[in-house]
């Protein structure tokens, strides 16, 4: 039985069709996966069909749920159906609750409101479904506000509200993507055994193939408002028929896929080339959105595509779809010619990257710290004395020698320590007690003055682009900033233009400033301001982490290629194992301020020693392992309550 | 506190201006002025007549007027019989003006009412109080001849009292009101696009149920901060209306201190404004903590 | 099948930049264009700038001027806005006050931001106790209102411009000192700062290349809001006779005066109040128009 039926849905705003005209169909206890970089209209799609868009934006097409058009009824009918038979989930989990109110009020209303129950029933019934969203201690968290509960309890606490009254209907939109990796893990697991368990149709919507394919039976594929693919995810994964769709599955596998040998480190991931449009971009585009990044594309691209049925329960929108019998073959094919695109225009760069040349002996220690302990104190600012155990311990007793020519991978969840860790090797930050050498000379609390040699030597990259880019400067002077500022000599036009071009950036956009540059160019000037005084060492934080996927491996093989033709020395800091995984040679995992593991990464991986690593590769979601598969992600987890 | 007591002593006492002199008028003689700065205490150290200018005001003793030999305490008790009533009335006004004017304006804000109140909002915010009292007296008083255009005449007559305070306090609390009106409408817009009030529609509950259950507080919390302010531009903003209205009121007693050179009486006004706005700015802080939880952990 | 790329650079491996994002965001030009508080402000605005200017070369009549025998003249073609109860032509005393309200507004803005901007800096960049010591006392002069400055300068020097001027700048050093110090500390939490640390850039040159030009729009807007409120304070204070004293032509004094008559002429009292109104609202739409267009996240409120 068909439940939800979506025809000819258009989102607009101000003129733009942002989502142009989408059909969609959720059966009774099916589980739909919605995917889609950002500006796919993804997310836009799952607020058009509950009817609660923004302020400014809005839609047209017929959205029957349940026989009844939900874009025709009253509001107020409208009301009376959200929460009772269809509900939703949002991604970002502290701030779909309200702050000034009790979880257990919150929850006691999604039942209040659409059931008469007595304030000692709803309250009991609150508690009931905590403990079904598996909170530990469900009548303390009834009596908590929103901001005292971990990202991963909230998400649990809007899960609860969500199946208060056994809807048939879900809605989640990235309900993991602001949580951890272990976290994501055991919140998508609770997710999957509610929806069976409760016969609930789901409809996810998320910008990770993995994550979708181990919870979703069919999957949609959208790209510029548009779906362009559309089958289960056995046919997705194996045969994808749309150009987009095959690149998306070969770069998902190639950095999600089982750990890769000490070979194939660092050689060129596929990709796709270029960047996904703006959604108001998109909707400018006449014909497929796609063609730009296209190598299929032809002069009959020019006309828009229809979605229409290949094989049995497989649609794709494109001129040129991959064949089916060839299907495995040339689905390599596109996203291996992608991929050599990638690198054909540093000629012989992939292959002349050098082997790793130190898996531990022989080279000297470059950056080194020992015993590195640091102790955030409350803000003397605020009024009044805070108790001592305000104080947190980011960083606790940490030993960690980056060798020359290493590419060190350091890899934590949120509270880690992680971050800290990467100011203090900058000597941007003092460390509470320990020692932090650069070419065994002290730089932890030396004055500015004495780290200038330092300074010259290591550079670094932030995870958000735009945040480390100053909006008021153009390209050029914020590559030439370091320049300046360390009194490089030399002709800084010239090698402005020479890191321009090892950063693979267009000529004209040296003039330009970072907001009229995409997500992947603005962390290519990044890089090329990083590597302007030609470091020795690149301290990269999260540097993939705030990227499309599409455009992550574009970076990670620009990154992959610069290490080799500057043999730099690299500390990579990362949540996330897979990429990891591509680029280093050492890892260390922090946990908590301590480190719980290091050692080579193919060591590290297949023979995990500490129960938290054991837990943090599990938790990794990989293509088409289900989630439910693997129970030992949580065995090792961490024992905080998420 | 005791930092702004200092400086309101310092200032006023060391710069020039001798208050003997200006009271015995310019024929007076050198004698005549060394003799009463003697009896004011005037002679004695700075340190030493602040010592007693303070110690005084926290005995309960305000001291007494250079001027009329009066103890300050008795003036500006019955100046605050008229100031007192009039700011909480102001108040009013403004809260019944601010609160639906932004309300409206917020969530009508994509139609052409909404776009008419912010409009209205904007003008009065840029009339001062004291042109629109003054506006109302032509207006209500001289043209309509409805309400009193000025003086008061003591609260022995209750409902007379409330008439001649009618005026001065639409005056103020319009002009406060439209100011917090802004803030309200700012509040109300950022819950409208808030993540929890699509929560709240998630859960079935109707726009309107949702604003007032999820909503009030929530705009209630930046506005409180606001209005504390406020309240202190409303006690500014009474000085100034009284003298439009010709109140004997704080506002009145003060200014023409200023004229008199009455020292004490300045700066115990000045003093006691001050106190006030520190106070209120604290009192909002305490009232904001508990209405906050997430504030509340952090302290 | 053929393979032809559309664009080159879809092969190239550089990534191509959809037509949007090459042209970026809106300009400022085009948000000031669609933001209405932009436009009308910057009208009335720039139309209070030029009557102040005008007003300093020729008024149609002195704005002193008395004549006895026309005193509560109608308006009408030879004084527009009519006489006041000596005969002065109130035209003329309207822009001559704008003169001296507009002067006195620039002054105490660009005073109290040349004490309040680098204090505020000061702050942000330092933090711990000298920080902390400098917002404490900004605090502390905020519980002094503009009014209450005036009313101990008053004491001691007497009402003058002078003394408005400086009891409004006082009041404003404090405003400017917190919202400098809360933009400051905004932008010195971004990467782009942290990473200019790490090229080792020195303090004072973060605070000039990446500070200052970053809460340049956020200081513009609130010296406009400023302005206004100066405005506001220096009809204010001048009606009650702690600003310049008579017979100079400001508008606090002109309405003061026309109350006393206002039994005789009403209208009298009716100029100087729109004056105002209308100067402040330019003024306060400018300043509200120009966060529209500095910071584009605000553009739907």
């Amino acid at each position: 039985m068909t439940l939800l039926d979506v025809e000819d849905l258009v989102i607009s705003s101000a003129g733009a069709r942002l989502v142009d005209g989408i059909d969609l169909s959720v059966r009774a206890g099916e589980r739909v996966g919605l995917i889609g970089e950002s500006g796919s209209g993804k997310s836009l799609t799952a607020l058009g069909v509950m009817q609660l868009l923004p302020r400014g934006i809005s839609s047209t097409g017929s959205i029957r749920f349940e026989g009844r058009d939900l874009a025709r009824i009253s509001e107020r009918a409208r009301s009376s159906l959200r929460g009772r038979r269809v509900a939703m989930v949002f991604q970002e989990p502290m701030s779909a609750l309200n702050p000034l109110m009790r979880v257990g009020k919150q929850i006691a209303e999604s039942l209040t409101i659409h059931k008469t129950l007595s304030r000692a029933e709803a309250k009991e019934e609150a508690a009931r479904l905590l403990a079904r969203v598996e909170i530990h201690d469900p009548r303390a968290v009834l009596r908590a506000y929103p901001h005292e509960l971990s990202g991963g309890q909230r998400q649990r606490v809007v899960l609860a509200m969500a199946i208060a009254n056994h809807p048939v209907l879900l809605l989640a939109d990235e309900p993991t993507t602001a949580l951890d990796v272990t976290v994501q893990h055991r919140v998508l697991r609770l997710l999957d055994g509610l929806v069976r368990a409760e016969q609930m149709a789901l409809l996810l919507i998320s910008h990770d193939l993995a994550v979708v394919s181990g919870i979703c039976d069919r999957v949609m594929v959208m790209y510029g408002g548009r779906v362009v693919e559309r089958a289960t995810v056995g046919q997705i994964l194996a045969h994808p028929r749309h150009p987009y769709t095959a690149g998306l599955v070969a770069t998902s596998a190639s950095l999600g896929g089982a750990p890769s040998a000490a070979s194939r480190r660092r050689q060129p991931l596929p990709t796709i080339p270029g960047t996904a449009p703006s959604a108001a971009a998109a909707s400018r585009i006449t014909g497929c959105p796609f063609r730009a990044r296209c190598g299929w594309a032809s002069p009959r691209c020019l006309e828009e595509p229809r979605l229409e049925t290949i094989v049995d329960g497989h649609d794709v929108a494109c001129w040129h779809p991959l064949p089916a019998p060839a299907a495995p073959r040339r689905a390599r094919e596109a996203s291996g010619l992608a991929g050599r695109a990638d690198v054909a225009l540093g000629p012989g760069l992939a292959q002349a990257a050098p082997p790793v040349t130190s898996d531990g002996e022989g080279a000297a220690p470059i950056l080194e710290c020992r015993k590195l302990v640091k102790v955030y104190r409350p803000e003397l600012a605020r009024q009044g004395g805070d108790p001592p155990a305000a104080h947190i311990r980011a960083l606790d007793g940490v030993d960690l020698v980056v060798l020359e020519g290493d590419v060190l991978g350091i890899v934590g969840e949120s509270g880690s320590g992680k971050s800290t860790l990467a100011r203090i090797l900058l000597a941007l930050d003092r460390p509470t007690s320990g020692e932090v050498r650069f070419r065994a000379a002290r730089i932890d609390g030396s004055p500015e003055r004495a780290l200038r040699a330092m300074r010259r030597e290591v550079q670094v990259v932030f995870q958000d682009p735009l945040g480390s880019l100053d909006p008021r400067m153009r390209v050029r002077d914020i590559i030439a900033e370091p320049l300046h500022a360390l009194g490089v000599e030399g002709d800084h036009r010239q090698r402005v233009a020479e890191l321009r071009e090892a950063v693979r950036l267009p000529r004209d956009t040296g003039r330009r400033y970072p907001h009229q540059l995409s997500g992947g160019q603005r962390q290519r000037v990044a890089i090329a301001r990083a590597l302007a005084p030609r470091p020795k060492v690149l301290v990269a934080d999260e540097a993939v982490s705030a990227l499309d996927v599409s455009v992550r491996a574009q970076i990670l093989n620009l990154l992959g290629e610069l290490i080799g033709r500057f043999a730099l020395t690299v500390v990579f800091i990362s949540h996330d194992m897979a990429v990891v995984q591509h680029l280093c040679n050492r890892v260390v995992v922090l946990y908590r301020g301590k480190v719980v593991e290091e050692g080579l990464v193919e060591e590290v991986l297949t023979r995990p020693k500490s129960s938290y690593t054991q837990g943090l590769l599990a938790a990794i979601p990989r293509l088409g392992k289900h989630v439910g598969d693997d129970r030992s992600a949580t065995v090792g987890a961490a024992p905080s309550p998420d | 506190m005791a930092a702004a007591s200092v400086i309101v002593f310092v200032v006023l006492a060391i710069l020039p201006g001798k208050p003997a002199e200006v009271i015995l008028g310019t024929q007076a003689t050198p004698s005549a002025v060394r003799e009463l700065t003697d009896k004011l205490g005037l002679d004695k150290p700075i340190w030493r007549q602040y010592v007693d200018w303070v110690g005084g005001i926290v005995s309960g003793h305000l001291g007494t007027s250079y001027i009329s030999g009066q103890p300050i305490a008795g003036e500006l008790g019955s100046a605050l019989e008229v100031t007192g009533p009039l700011v909480g009335l102001g108040l009013l006004v403004g809260l019944v003006v601010a609160v639906p004017l932004g309300v409206f304006s917020a969530v009508k804000s994509r139609s052409a009412s909404g776009v008419v109140a912010s409009v209205l909002n904007q003008i009065g915010i840029a009339v001062p109080s004291f042109v629109l009292g003054i506006l109302l007296i032509v207006v209500v008083g001289v043209e309509l001849r409805l309400l009193p255009t000025g003086g008061f005449t003591g609260w022995s007559d209750p409902t007379e009292a409330m008439r001649s305070l009618l005026l001065p306090a639409v005056a103020l609390g319009v002009v406060e009101g439209a100011i917090v009106g802004r803030y309200v409408r700012t509040a109300v817009l950022d819950v409208l696009s808030s993540d929890y009030l699509r929560t709240a529609r998630a859960k079935g509950l109707t726009p309107g149920r949702a604003l007032v259950r999820h909503g009030l507080r929530n705009v209630a919390v930046p506005v409180l901060t606001v209005l504390g302010l406020e309240l202190a531009g409303l006690v500014v903003g009474a000085v100034i209306i009284e003298n439009v209205f010709t109140l004997p009121g704080m506002g009145t007693l003060l200014l023409q201190s200023v004229e008199n050179r009455d020292l004490i009486v300045v700066e115990d006004i000045v003093l006691l404004v001050a106190a006030v706005v520190l106070v209120v700015n604290f009192a909002v802080d305490i009232v904001y903590h508990s209405l906050d939880p997430r504030i509340a952990r952090e302290r | 099948m053929s393979i032809l790329p559309v664009r080159l650079d879809a092969v190239t491996g550089a990534e191509p930049v959809p037509d949007e994002e090459i042209t970026g965001e809106p300009s400022l030009w085009h948000r000031w264009r669609h933001s209405p508080s932009a436009i009308v402000g910057s009208v009335i605005s720039a139309g209070v700038v030029v009557v102040a200017v005008v007003s300093l070369v020729w008024t149609p009549y002195s704005p002193l001027a008395i004549n006895m025998a026309a005193t509560f003249a109608r308006p009408s073609a030879q004084h527009l806005l009519g006489t006041d109860q000596y005969g002065r032509d109130v035209l003329s005393r309207l822009m001559s006050g704008t003169d001296a309200t507009l002067y006195a507004g620039v002054v105490s803005v660009l005073g109290a931001g040349a004490i309040g901007i680098p204090a505020g800096l000061y702050a942000a960049q330092r933090g711990g106790l000298p920080g902390q010591l400098v917002l404490r006392l900004a605090d502390l002069v905020y519980a002094f209102p503009a009014l209450l400055v005036a009313v101990v300068l008053a004491t001691d020097f007497g009402g003058s411009t002078l003394t408005v001027m400086g009891a409004v700048a006082l009041a404003f050093v404090p405003v400017f000192a917190r919202v400098t110090r809360s933009g400051a500390l905004g932008v010195l939490s971004l990467d782009y700062v942290t990473a200019a640390r790490a090229c080792g850039v020195s303090r004072t040159r973060i605070l000039r290349r990446h500070v200052l030009p970053n809460i340049a729009p956020l200081v513009i807007t609130q010296m406009t809001l400023l302005l206004s409120v100066a405005v506001l304070a220096d009809a204010a204070l001048t009606y009650l006779g702690l600003g310049a004293p008579p017979p100079a032509a400001s508008w606090g004094l002109m309405l003061e005066e026309a109350q006393r008559y206002m039994g005789t002429d009403p209208l009298l009292v009716v100029w100087p109040a729109v004056t105002i109104a209308l100067c402040v609202l330019g003024f306060n739409l400018l300043g509200d128009g120009l966060r529209d267009v500095f910071d584009p996240r605000r553009r739907d409120r």
